[in-house]
């Protein structure tokens, strides 16, 4: 009944920076797993990504135009030999429609738009990404972000640009095997134990009289 | 003595109520967009025991070949997207935040046309998935209860976006799209003692009524009562 503590545990560390304007180059820290809690079994990497845009859209044709702009966005963060996800980008991504009606000449600019993405990588158990990511401090990896407009249109001739504030978060998720604790009886054992060993004495102390 | 034990039995079947989960999946198979399809979300059967949650994950994947068209004579190069909204109507069920519940791109399409030229890609895929929210309200889960199927309806709105540097380009799309969506169900299943229980407990009752058989046999009586 003891016998039955050694199980897998998971640890997970998250690190959300602050939104900038795109495009955007910077270093992004992953915790690494310390070696107190036990034995590194396998690695996994979750990123999210949220937006916010303004986008402009002039009509410099004779007609008017109509249609929906959109931003989209990448997020490049390259892990080497890692391996911790397997497309470039690991988030592609778009905002949500901003949809106008431009007479011959006209311009028009939204409001801040959003949108949001997030994916879950590779699950890592190669030994040699294992121990890099086993000790003191954090893995740096750099990221990355490329943003454009995309127009969806009848009539006219529209350009579009945005302005667009990005950022990027990550979810480490380490599970591990913890060294062998110390045997610990489960509380229900222990109550029914000591109520059976009262429950004898009670009886003996009955009987003896 | 018999009273405290049949406590102390009731005490310990009662702490084995037991949560479960249990998971439907539903999913239409790759049709051209832009379509309407009905989608069947079996029900949990009361027989397991009491609904305290239901969740519902939905996922999409598009298939999609984009043609550019440059309709001038100076040369246009660009990229061109699927954009991919996925809608599930899912009634006064507060199944989902927003509306659609997924809106996702295919991959760029990368191209480069000389005046009055045409091009079209290869087949491109992506796919998207999203979770909802996790509902607890009275009237969804009795709607969500029974022997049947809760009966949804998803469609699809498919079009082309295309960023763009001289030219005059247009962009058509031919999309297939297929779509899932998991009901999982969270439960308190009706309580079924632990067999370890069962064993300890059934083990405590032999041992008492050999006492008593042992006891009784020797003359030697000297019971408490109650």
């Amino acid at each position: 009944m003891f016998g039955l503590a050694a199980q897998a545990d998971f640890i997970s560390y998250t690190n959300i920076y602050s939104p900038a304007q795109t495009d955007w180059t910077n270093t992004v820290s992953l915790h690494r797993f310390s070696p107190a809690l036990g034995t590194l079994d396998s690695i996994q990497v979750t990123v999210e990504s949220g937006m916010t845009t303004v986008l402009s859209v002039t009509n410099f044709g004779n007609s008017a135009s109509d249609g929906t702009a959109i931003t989209q966005l990448k997020v490049y963060l390259p892990s080497g030999t890692y391996n911790l996800f397997s497309g470039s980008p690991v988030l592609n991504y778009i905002s949500q429609d901003f949809n106008y009606s431009l007479s011959a000449g006209g311009g028009v600019i939204s409001s801040p738009i959003a949108g949001y993405a997030s994916t879950t990588g590779n699950l890592i158990t190669d030994p040699t990404t294992l121990s890099a990511f086993t000790g003191g401090g954090s893995v740096q990896l750099t990221g990355s972000t490329a943003t454009r407009t995309f127009l969806s249109n009848s009539g006219g001739n529209t350009a579009s640009s945005q302005v667009t504030t990005a950022n990027i978060g990550t979810i480490i998720t380490y599970q591990y095997t913890a060294f062998p604790p110390t045997p610990v009886p489960e509380p229900g054992t222990i109550a029914l134990v000591g109520v059976g060993l009262a429950g004898l004495g009670w009886r003996r102390r009955i009987v003896g009289k | 003595m018999k009273k405290w034990l049949m406590m102390l039995v009731a005490m310990v079947l009662g702490l084995s109520c037991r949560a479960g989960s249990v998971s439907y999946t539903n999913s239409i198979a790759f049709t051209t967009t832009d379509w309407t399809n009905s989608v069947a979300l079996a029900q949990f059967n009361p027989d397991l025991g009491y609904l305290v949650s239901v969740q519902v994950a939905v996922k999409s994947d598009l298939s999609t070949v984009l043609t550019v068209q440059n309709n001038s004579i100076s040369p246009s190069s660009g990229t061109a997207i699927t954009q991919l909204k996925q809608y599930l109507l899912t009634g006064s069920f507060a199944l989902f935040g927003s509306s659609p519940v997924l809106d996702y791109a295919g991959p760029d399409f990368d191209y480069g046309l000389d005046g009055n030229d045409v091009i079209a890609s290869g087949q491109l895929t992506a796919s998207a998935s999203a979770t909802g929210n996790l509902v607890t309200d009275y009237a969804t889960l009795a709607g969500f209860t029974g022997t049947g199927y809760v009966d949804l309806t998803a469609y699809t709105y498919t079009r082309t976006f295309i960023s763009n540097a001289g030219g005059n380009t247009a962009a058509t799309q031919s999309t297939t799209a297929d779509f899932t969506a998991v009901v999982t169900y969270d439960y308190s299943a009706t309580p079924v003692p632990e067999p370890s229980v069962v064993a300890l407990c059934g083990l405590g009752m032999a041992g008492l009524m050999l006492r008593r058989r042992g006891r009784t046999s020797h003359g030697n009586v000297s019971r408490s009562a109650g």
